[in-house]
């Protein structure tokens, strides 16, 4: 009953969709979110959604196995918080997910949009619910979640154990939330090419809608990030996995937006570039999940895809695309204010990096899709992994960190790159910071510019924040200034001092790691530079669904008791899998990871140890990046036209 | 008893675990090299993994098998070229700069010097200034 009923509810909602789309297009007096009528639909719309998405759950609650998509992902001795969060651990329930964040951020823009002009609110959410449309078709014709099974199995097949994890719970939902979140910048960028008036400022929506969705998008990322580090049990944090590279692309190209709408805001010029950056975003979110989904690229996150269904959904994603962009075409504004640019002007070095984010994101896409184009043209099988990524994306980033510091400091407009003795005077003094870490670690060229580059942009985010007490009279009036009302150039230093801590993290993870591997017998300690490990001891135990074998570790440094290790290995019997459960210890500056292997014999197991240095600030630099995007989100609370030195 | 039985089929009877203490050269530098060359060899029976991380018996052969053409003094260029012949370019994360995939390497440094090009001609070379 209850499945049916998430049915029924779930073609309401299509036929609701349909109707409003009709609505917003034939007739133009009743215009959308100005008339009770269609509020009251639109909120039926979200409320059915919802409501059917609950009934999903409840039914994975009550472990329902005559519902297909129970039995395939669920198990009766499955704990309920994985019971809950297996609703989106597959296509399916990631698929209604999907459509449910869609129309809650159509609620939300319907809900904030009061003060713009109807004709345009109406376009944009003409088509947000399109976009909504399109997906509930492809739910209801192809992946409908309720759908029963004839002969009910007594237990189901189970989550895939690797999925088995609290971050089930968070990550997709907070990743999902970037991705659809961008759905709002481009159905404002349609929206606003399909409106005829286009002296419309659409700056501030458009600035606030895409540092929403970049928040979600850096912590949902980060999350996997983190969620791989301790589950895969390779000790790495990114592994240029097509999945992690597709969810990339969106967020490269919304950092490209967040940067150029301060162009348009600013100079009111790259409008056109503006919204064509609006339209990429989604589309590559749109592009990014199914092209993976589609099981036309190997990963090894292949739980969700179903090349058939796939392939449907994706030919429909490109002909949404495809008019899009036929629209951008036919009805950009054809004015386009330039501006006369000095080489120091802040315009420039913004759509420089601008540009550099755009290769960064063709060069993953291409690469990502490289093998697919191969095996199409050629009938020849070829890899593209992370070695590649490394050789031909380092330049480019190199030369974005470097840039980064520069184009933050300079005016708009400028004359001139700024003070070139601080400039100078900063470089020096990176250089030496650096160069003292290189003498006391290794020599290695990459090491030392990872280092350089780190230093030079949290050192120079630092003195700038520092330097903008000084345009004010008292120190404390700079302070009240800088902290209070200028969330933006918090928010800004912030998030620029956190890309610099992420390039000192990555630098010193690539660069100083330790590994060992050994074979350990119970009672044995060794040696890591100045860390004993000592092996305890085994244990074996069972647990509610899945049986253990663990082994407990000290980590000593001086005989003082660091830390305890327990790495796992875990047997799940429902799936006949193994998974290995990766012990880390994390402190401030480093992580001791450790993961068991085989049982040599009778109490010889093999060990895998390593030391990661810093890694820890990889983590906090994107927090801190997120962070930068939230503050930026709190300008918004107390919005005034923004004066010059706001925004320099 | 059955469940210790499955145990021993399962963390005992596989036998095979990433990069093994046995396998290890004693030689640092020759490891450090097939340490290096296998990040860059794709298991070609796992997902996505090199056979540096895998499990399987089979990067556990190429482990070995890499080893070994070491230890007879093969250069890196030789074994991955050896690899190729036998398993095809599928096998290498990092495709040869070879062939159809120059086009992959150099997409990246064309894209941005055009682009660089266009920002610089849209804004310099344009005589409309407001």
């Amino acid at each position: 009953m209850i499945s049916e009923l998430g049915h029924f509810l779930l073609i309401t909602a299509f036929c609701i969709n349909l109707g409003l789309i009709a609505n917003c297009i034939s007739n133009k007096t009743v215009l959308a979110g100005y008339t009770s009528l269609f509020n009251k639909l639109e909120s039926l719309l979200l409320t059915f959604i919802a409501i059917s998405f609950l009934l999903l759950i409840i039914s994975f609650i009550n472990s329902d196995f005559s519902v297909k998509l129970v039995a395939n992902n669920s198990h009766l001795l499955k704990p309920v918080l994985y019971k809950v969060a297996g609703t989106w651990g597959n296509h399916e329930g990631s698929m209604l997910l999907w459509v449910l964040i869609l129309t809650v951020y159509l609620f939300l823009f319907q809900v904030s949009s009061s003060d713009y002009p109807k004709l345009l609110v109406r376009n944009v959410i003409l088509v947000q619910l399109s976009t909504i449309a399109l997906f509930l078709f492809y739910l209801l014709l192809l992946s409908n979640p309720f759908e029963r099974l004839e002969f009910p199995p007594l237990n189901g097949q189970d989550l895939n154990p690797i999925l088995q994890d609290v971050l089930l719970v968070v990550h997709p939902p907070i990743l999902y939330l970037g991705y659809l979140g961008l759905s709002i910048p481009f159905s404002i960028a349609i929206g606003f090419l399909l409106t005829s008036d286009h002296n419309i400022n659409i700056v501030r929506l458009i600035r606030f809608w895409s540092l929403v969705p970049f928040v979600f998008l850096t912590l949902g990322i980060l999350l996997g990030s983190i969620w791989a580090y301790y589950e895969l049990g390779w000790g790495g944090w990114w592994f240029w996995d097509p999945v992690e590279n597709v969810s990339l692309l969106p967020w490269l190209i919304n950092l490209a937006l967040i940067h150029s709408v301060l162009i348009l805001e600013r100079r009111n010029s790259l409008l056109n570039w503006t919204i064509l950056l609006s339209i990429m975003g989604f589309s590559f979110s749109m592009i990014g999940t199914f092209i993976v989904r589609s099981g036309l690229i190997t990963s090894v996150h292949a739980f969700a895809n179903d090349p058939s269904r796939g392939l449907f959904i994706l030919l429909i994603i490109f002909l949404a695309i495809a008019s899009s962009l036929f629209i951008y075409m036919t009805k950009r504004p054809n004015y386009e204010n330039f501006m006369k640019l000095h080489f120091a002007s802040k315009e420039l070095w913004i759509i420089v990096q601008n540009l550099i984010l755009l290769v960064i994101a063709a060069v993953v896409f291409l690469g990502t899709i490289w093998p697919f184009i191969i095996e199409a043209i050629f009938d020849e099988q070829v890899s593209v992994g992370e070695p590649f990524y490394e050789v031909s994306l380092t330049p480019f980033v190199v030369i974005f960190a470097f840039m980064l510091p520069i184009a933050s400091k300079i005016r708009w407009t400028g004359k001139k790159i700024g003070d070139i003795r601080k400039i100078v005077i900063l470089i020096f003094i990176s250089t030496s910071l650096s160069v003292g870490a290189f003498i006391w670690k290794d020599f290695k060229l990459l090491t030392f510019i990872g280092l350089f580059l780190a230093s030079w942009v949290c050192l120079s985010s630092i003195l700038e924040f520092i330097f903008s007490f000084k345009s004010r009279p008292t120190l404390i009036e700079g302070l009240k200034h800088s902290l209070v009302l200028n969330y933006r150039l918090i928010g800004r230093t912030i998030a620029h001092f956190g890309f610099g801590l992420l390039i000192f993290g990555v630098t010193a993870v690539a660069s100083w790691e330790i590994e060992d591997i050994r074979k350990v017998e119970v009672g044995e300690s060794y040696y890591l530079k100045s860390y004993q490990i000592v092996f305890k001891g085994i244990d074996y135990s069972v647990e509610k669904n899945f049986k253990k074998v663990s082994g407990s570790f000290e980590v000593l440094n001086n005989n003082k008791l660091v830390g305890m290790l327990l790495p796992e290995k875990r047997l799940y019997p429902s799936r006949n899998e193994v998974t290995t459960e990766a012990s880390i210890n994390p402190t401030l500056f480093n992580d001791f990871y450790m993961v068991l292997g085989n049982k040599l014999d009778e109490n010889a197991w093999v060990v895998r140890t390593y030391i990661k240095p810093f890694i820890s600030f990889i983590w906090v630099g994107v927090i801190l990046i997120a962070l930068g995007g939230f503050f930026s989100l709190l300008s918004f609370t107390s919005y005034k036209k923004p004066r010059h030195e706001d925004i320099n | 008893m059955w469940f210790y039985y499955l145990f021993f089929i399962f963390f005992v009877g596989t036998s095979a675990f990433a990069v093994e203490p046995s396998e290890i050269l004693s030689d640092t530098r020759l490891e450090n090299r097939a340490r290096n060359l296998s990040s860059n060899i794709r298991c070609l029976v796992c997902q996505n993994e090199n056979i540096d991380s895998s499990d399987s018996e089979f990067a556990k052969d190429l482990r070995l098998s890499i080893r070994d053409q070491l230890v007879k003094g093969h250069t890196d260029d030789e074994i991955e070229k050896f690899l190729v012949s036998k398993y095809g370019a599928f096998i290498l994360f990092k495709p040869e700069f070879a062939g159809y995939n120059i086009f992959l390497y150099l997409f990246g440094p064309f894209v941005f010097i055009f682009g660089l090009i266009t920002v610089l001609y849209v804004f310099f070379g344009s005589k409309r200034g407001n």
